[in-house]
């Protein structure tokens, strides 16, 4: 999976690199539009994470001028701006997804994946990890064959954790990525256990190995044992 | 009072004077020329009398109608033409009348005559009554015309008047539409459309800047706490941490959370100020609310809160979809906040209101407070204290209502959009 981060701040576009390296992406950066249409033109790219406010020009334009001429390439807009406008605008014109800062890495790193399993839908929806499939088309976990009854936040929630293997997920984290802004932080995290504490019964109760461990005081990662 | 009204009325009040001046003064030359007319004809008659005695002598006193001649000793000197005022009954009224007398001593042929004519005068009642009649009538007509082309002119002169008003009117901060004032000749009217020209283009720009500050001062804010959350992010993925270590990072990734919330609450109640949310339509509340509800259910249900819902259907009003949306989750985070396990919560919709209500273990707070910006309560440290000013600046956007009160032991927040 190649990636273009177009961001102007280089020390946000060195985070997202140094995450997303790790998790297989051959990621570039360019600092300004120019710099992002030259890359355009001289590479192929799956997927830009686009900053709108750029520099040297408005990254609406350079979106405009991506589905203009690479439609392949699909496109997350990352904005401070977080106006409700150029969100909407942003979306019409053709972006797949739009990201408010400050985000999670996490968060960011679980929006690509979903970009890009949109993209490459071919008949496989699933995430399989060991004894468990995770099929995202009809919202199905199965444990050894066994399907889990979970409710919705269970799911995004297991979902969460899959997309990010091997991370420390925060409770923050996870407390935003299921419940946006409308959610408290203060009662947040006990929801989050709760969640967790459901979702190892029902794993547990399918006869499946609880990947899911707690780092103290922080939050969960999901790995192998 | 329209304007034209008022300056007619003074016109109106100006020209009445005048013509009470007026009036005086064709009283007085009236009766000056009447005077001069009667004199005239009075000695018009004496010479036709003069020529009649030269003709044929008058041996003795003759009396006729309004005609005297008095024989008189030859010695008698001539005289000059005398006039005087005097009271004569009328033939025909049978009253006195005041009348105008001619008494002059003339020698015809050597004989000398004492002549006395006199005649009906205009009474000086009859000439005040004649004026009057005149001035009124004059007036009356002077008050209908000016009155009527009073109207219709102002429709003319006033035309490009109105339509700068209207132009006014429709003038939105935001739009990037150039207003077009109509052209005018008058130049009070070119001032105007001059002065409001340079108005609408200075409140734009300053709109502009102000939002366009708002928006980069965000994004100053935010990218630098990107970063830093990211940081940590890649910090806490290095190996060989110790949980106390992990528990530091994690620490301080929650306390920039905070503070990137925080920054995104002051920017939304700037936007709300700036009237960025000025949108509006019908929103479907009875829709909107249970949405809301469904929403918070989780929260409701993992908080072990009694939840009772009371929506009214087919509550629909005029408002931003975006702010009501928010107006209602804020109301409920509030609700469930401050709330404890094992609590209540009621949602009741009406028509007229949204009522919220919910079991606290705080006590009665101070109403005006409550909307305050940074005002919190102790239970919940972590709580930005921006919700309940997002509430209200909300309403005050919508000119809603919002109440707090107290009874049996609930916190109730009202909103209501119809006045009752």
């Amino acid at each position: 999976m190649k990636l273009l981060v177009v961001e102007d701040h280089d020390q946000l576009s060195a985070n997202i690199r140094s995450y997303l390296n790790q998790e297989g992406y051959v990621c570039e950066v360019a600092d300004n539009y120019q710099q992002a249409v030259e890359k355009l033109y001289a590479y192929e790219y799956d997927l830009v994470a686009l900053d709108l406010m750029l520099p040297d020009g408005n990254g609406l334009d350079l979106l405009r001028s991506i589905k203009e001429n690479w439609p392949d390439i699909c496109v997350l807009i990352i904005s401070a701006k977080n106006a409700l406008d150029d969100k909407l605008q942003g979306l019409n014109l053709g972006a797949d997804d739009y990201l408010a800062k400050p985000f999670h890495l996490a968060e960011l790193n679980a929006r690509l994946k979903a970009i890009f399993r949109r993209k490459n839908q071919q008949g496989n929806d699933g995430i399989v990890f060991e004894e468990i499939t995770l099929n995202t088309a009809n919202f199905e976990v199965k444990v050894h064959d066994t399907i889990l009854d979970l409710t919705r936040k269970e799911f995004e929630l297991f979902q969460y954790l899959m997309l990010n293997q091997n991370r420390v997920l925060t409770k923050q984290s996870i407390a935003e990525h299921l419940w946006g802004d409308y959610m408290d932080t203060a009662d947040s995290f006990d929801f989050v256990y709760q969640h967790i504490k459901n979702l190892r019964k029902k794993i547990a109760e399918a006869g499946g190995s609880d990947y899911i461990h707690t780092v103290y005081g922080v939050g969960y990662k999901f790995k192998k044992q | 009072m329209k304007l034209i009204i008022k300056i007619t009325l003074l016109f109106v009040l100006i020209s009445s004077v005048v013509f009470l001046i007026g009036g005086v003064i064709t009283y007085e030359a009236m009766s000056l020329e009447i005077e001069k007319e009667e004199k005239f004809f009075l000695e018009e008659r004496m010479e036709s009398v003069l020529r009649y005695l030269g003709r044929r002598p008058a041996k003795e006193r003759v009396v006729r109608d309004k005609l005297i001649i008095q024989p008189m000793d030859s010695l008698t000197a001539e005289t000059d033409v005398v006039f005087s005022d005097t009271l004569v009954t009328h033939a025909m009224l049978q009253r006195m009348e005041s009348h105008l007398k001619l008494d002059v001593i003339r020698k015809v042929n050597g004989r000398t005559y004492k002549i006395t004519i006199y005649d009906l005068i205009v009474e000086e009642d009859d000439i005040i009554e004649a004026v009057r009649s005149a001035m009124l009538k004059t007036f009356l007509l002077l008050l209908i015309v000016s009155l009527l082309l009073s109207f219709l002119a102002s429709y003319f002169v006033f035309r490009p008047f109105q339509s700068t008003l209207s132009a006014i009117r429709s003038f939105s901060i935001k739009s990037s539409d150039t207003v077009k004032l109509p052209p005018s000749t008058t130049s009070e009217f070119k001032k105007l459309n001059q002065f409001a020209d340079e108005m609408m283009a200075k409140a734009r720009n300053d709109y502009s800047a102000l939002k366009e500050f708002s928006e980069n001062a965000s994004h100053e804010l935010q990218t630098p706490l990107s970063i830093a959350r990211g940081k940590l992010e890649l910090l806490m993925e290095s190996e060989g941490l110790r949980e106390d270590q992990m528990e530091l990072i994690s620490g301080a990734q929650h306390a920039l959370t905070r503070l990137s919330k925080l920054g995104n609450s002051l920017s939304l109640l700037t936007k709300i100020e700036n009237q960025e949310f000025s949108d509006f339509e019908q929103v479907d509340m009875t829709a909107l609310a249970s949405r809301m509800i469904d929403e918070f259910k989780e929260l409701i249900k993992l908080k072990e809160i009694e939840l009772e819902v009371d929506v009214s259907p087919g509550v629909n009003i005029n408002g931003n979809q975006t702010l009501l949306e928010l107006l209602i989750a804020n109301l409920m985070n509030n609700a469930i906040r401050h709330n404890y396990s094992g609590g209540k919560l009621k949602v009741v919709l009406e028509n007229a209101f949204i009522a919220i209500s919910n079991t606290s273990h705080s006590q009665q707070v101070n109403t005006s407070e409550l909307f305050e910006r940074f005002k919190k309560g102790t239970e919940n440290p972590d709580s930005s204290g921006l919700g309940l000013s997002i509430v209200k600046k909300i309403c005050e956007q919508h000119q809603f209502r919002v109440d707090y009160s107290i009874s049996q032991e609930q916190h109730v927040l009202t909103v209501c959009w119809e006045s009752v």
